[in-house]
């Protein structure tokens, strides 16, 4: 199926040389230690948390409106150490989950509002639906769907699901357009959204 | 300016915050009107960025010791515009809304949780992720509140400290963000970021 353009407005994101896509309205905290490979889109309102621990993505990862990254903390006898978050390719965050994962694998789709709990791991292709809740600790393995609070599996996926999300992601990144502009620089959408006002 | 202006009018009396406390903000000025009325945080609280803190209706009075992180909204819509008391050491983890009466010590409130208006929190309570309290209710001490249904039960143990965590984030926090001056109003605050 073909996705229809998610357009969004060009000053309000920057791009870097790799191709990441990073939204101005959203909080990347201790950029020094967030590693984004590229393709990787960033809306607003999002919040990385690179200040607590390294936060390292693959490529294609889509990370929606008001989705927190928390790299996990754990208590020790002495004082308490946050870990570093790994993500890995073609992973879709949907608005407004909160991720505080130990590591989050390859080809996984993580939907709305969910909170995946504190170092829990999501190994390659799996699945979380909506408003889940993942405990704290839980290893989510390949080719499961979660749902439910606790979280527990439902269902299985098929064995191409790496190949869905890949090609999911990708569509997604290659939607993922500047508003268009007309020859003044007015914004046509805004005017008149007929695709004809394009072809001036 | 035009956000000072309207921060002089909602702010009244002010956003205070004692010293030990920490307050991050995120360096973008939209952030600046998280904090509306009356609010007091206490000594080694640590507030992370991008928290949200109304007190139109009345007092906020935020006690020593909290951890309260990101895009958590605490509202005071109490219906007799009474003082809304947070107690010490309690932990608001990321996303949830409390606009609770009152709340004691040593709880912990869960990613996304909801407290309403008509509900006091007892202490060493903990409310799990996505759990809704919205009936008027008096949540004894140490009460768990957990799964999709918002079961309730007693805990067997005494809360964990949270005193490590919150050591270790006033250590770290501060090479990242820029603070809140201790003791300082919001306003002037305001002024030395728009320089």
């Amino acid at each position: 199926m073909e996705l229809s353009n998610i357009y969004y407005d060009k000053e309000h994101y920057v791009e870097t040389a790799s191709g990441n896509k990073v939204s101005r309205k959203s909080l990347v905290a201790g950029a020094q230690n967030i590693v984004l490979t590229g393709k990787v889109i960033i809306q607003c309102d999002a919040i990385l948390r690179g200040d607590l621990a390294n936060i390292r993505t693959g490529r294609y990862c889509i990370i929606s409106k008001g989705v927190v990254i928390r790299p996990p903390f754990k208590k020790f006898a002495k004082g308490v150490a946050f870990f570093p978050l790994q993500m890995g390719d073609h992973v879709f965050i949907d608005e407004n989950t909160v991720v505080n994962a130990a590591s989050v694998g390859s080809y996984v789709y993580i939907g709305k509002n969910v909170v995946v709990g504190r170092r829990s791991i999501l190994k390659d292709c799996c699945y979380i639906a909506d408003n889940s809740v993942i405990p704290p600790e839980t290893t989510v393995p390949s080719f499961t769907k979660y749902s439910g609070s606790p979280a527990a599996p439902v269902d299985e996926l098929p064995e191409c699901t790496a190949d869905l999300m890949s090609a999911y992601t990708r569509n997604y990144f290659t939607h993922f357009v500047p508003r268009p502009r007309g020859p003044e620089g007015v914004n046509v959408w805004e005017k008149k959204p007929d695709i004809q006002a394009l072809s001036l | 300016m035009v956000e000072t202006e309207s921060l002089r009018n909602t702010s009244g009396s002010g956003f205070k915050v004692t010293s030990g406390a920490i307050v991050c903000i995120a360096d973008n000025s939209t952030d600046m009107e998280r904090f509306a009325g009356d609010v007091t945080i206490g000594t080694g609280s640590v507030l992370h960025p991008r928290v949200y803190i109304s007190a139109n209706g009345g007092h906020v009075d935020i006690g020593e010791g909290n951890i309260i992180e990101e895009q958590v909204r605490i509202n005071n819509r109490l219906s007799d515009k009474g003082t809304m008391v947070i107690g010490n050491n309690n932990v608001f983890e990321v996303g949830c809304i409390i606009e609770a009466k009152a709340i004691g010590d040593n709880n912990v409130f869960e990613s996304k949780c909801y407290v309403g208006p008509e509900v006091t929190i007892g202490n060493g309570v903990t409310v799990g992720a996505k759990c809704n309290l919205t009936a008027p209710d008096t949540i004894q001490d140490l009460s768990v509140i957990y799964g999709e249904n918002c079961d309730q039960r007693l805990a067997n143990d005494k809360p964990t400290s949270q005193a490590s965590q919150r050591e270790f984030l006033s250590r770290i926090l501060p090479n990242y963000h820029k603070l809140f001056k201790p003791n300082k109003p919001i306003l002037e605050t305001a002024a030395l970021n728009s320089m």
